[in-house]
């Protein structure tokens, strides 16, 4: 492996919430050389870029200031240390609109046919949390981690959370494999769910527009 | 972020849809992440060479290159990439009527 290379962990191992079907979050930063990093093993970025998304304030960014841990360091310097804070985070309005629009959909395709339902469940699971994780960011409060959505929504009836849990499942079904098969019944449940979900983001983004 | 991520999670969708038209004998394709992937094709017991499997894989691959790479400049590798995802579908299509799993 020729050039400069910094590798870090971060997500659940760095914050210690580790679950059933976690993974481990790897990110290498690698400029000037070739590599033969694994992509399904290394999120990877340049150095360049690193700096571009400090410039940006961008939410992963924040995740990396606040959470990462060095792992390797080719030229002796923990790089993402050097750069200091991200800039503030002024996009929360934007992005909370797209992860709104993924969740949204989602919800059609799961409207049309049922061909893809796991996924598009897991889509409404990473649309929830990543709006949570920008919302929250936005009012400088960052949570990063799986549950942030149950966090910001909180007070929810058993069934919403029951339906939340299903699309927890499914994310890990998508991401990782793992986990047991949803049922035809768990499926609807989510879905009946839906709504109300929208409901509770909707009525959160008033609070940032 | 930006839109390429919503048309990464459409393309993803748009593949699942065409692989899931099958209802395959133990469980449908989750998503086109390897884990997904090698968890389907072990509990319906598809063979490595089956085209359907070859094709999952090769969207998956696609995908992820995009992916990673939206984290960079657009390049021509990207562009061309982004083209590859539907041409993928394509075949797909192709092969599932071929060997007459859809109509």
């Amino acid at each position: 492996m020729t050039g400069l290379l910094h590798i870090y962990a971060f997500g659940s191992l760095c914050r210690g919430d580790i679950a059933p079907g976690s993974d481990v979050d790897l990110l290498a930063i690698s400029s000037g050389g070739s590599n033969d990093l694994s992509r399904s093993m290394f999120s990877i970025y340049s150095h360049s870029k690193i700096r571009t998304i400090w410039r940006e304030g961008n939410p992963f960014a924040w995740h990396l200031h606040l959470e990462s841990r060095l792992i390797h360091r080719s030229n002796g310097v923990d790089f993402i240390s050097t750069l200091g804070s991200p800039e503030k985070y002024s996009r929360a309005n934007d992005d909370c609109r797209r992860f709104l629009a993924i969740c949204r959909q989602a919800s059609a395709s799961l409207q049309h046919d049922r061909a893809s339902a796991v996924f598009d469940l897991s889509a409404i699971f990473l649309g929830l949390r990543n709006f949570s994780t920008c919302f929250l960011l936005g009012r400088g409060h960052p949570d990063f981690s799986r549950g942030v959505a149950l966090n910001l929504i909180g007070d929810m009836s058993r069934g919403d959370i029951s339906a939340y849990r299903v699309l927890e499942r499914a994310r890990l079904l998508c991401t990782r494999g793992h986990g047991e098969m949803l049922t035809c019944t768990e499926i609807d449940q989510a879905i009946k769910a839906l709504p109300s979900f929208e409901e509770r983001i909707l009525a959160l983004m008033k609070e940032v527009t | 972020m930006n839109d390429s991520f919503s048309d990464r999670m459409d393309a993803q969708r748009a593949v699942l849809k065409q692989i899931n038209q099958v209802i395959w004998p133990q469980e449908e394709l989750f998503s086109l992440s390897e884990d997904a992937i090698q968890r389907w094709q072990s509990v319906n017991r598809l063979g490595e060479d089956y085209e359907v499997v070859k094709l999952a894989r090769e969207a998956g691959d696609a995908l992820l290159f995009l992916a990673n790479a939206s984290q960079e400049q657009v390049s021509s590798e990207y562009v061309s990439r982004t083209a590859n995802v539907a041409a993928i579908l394509g075949r797909l299509r192709t092969a599932m009527t071929s060997q007459r799993l859809v109509s």
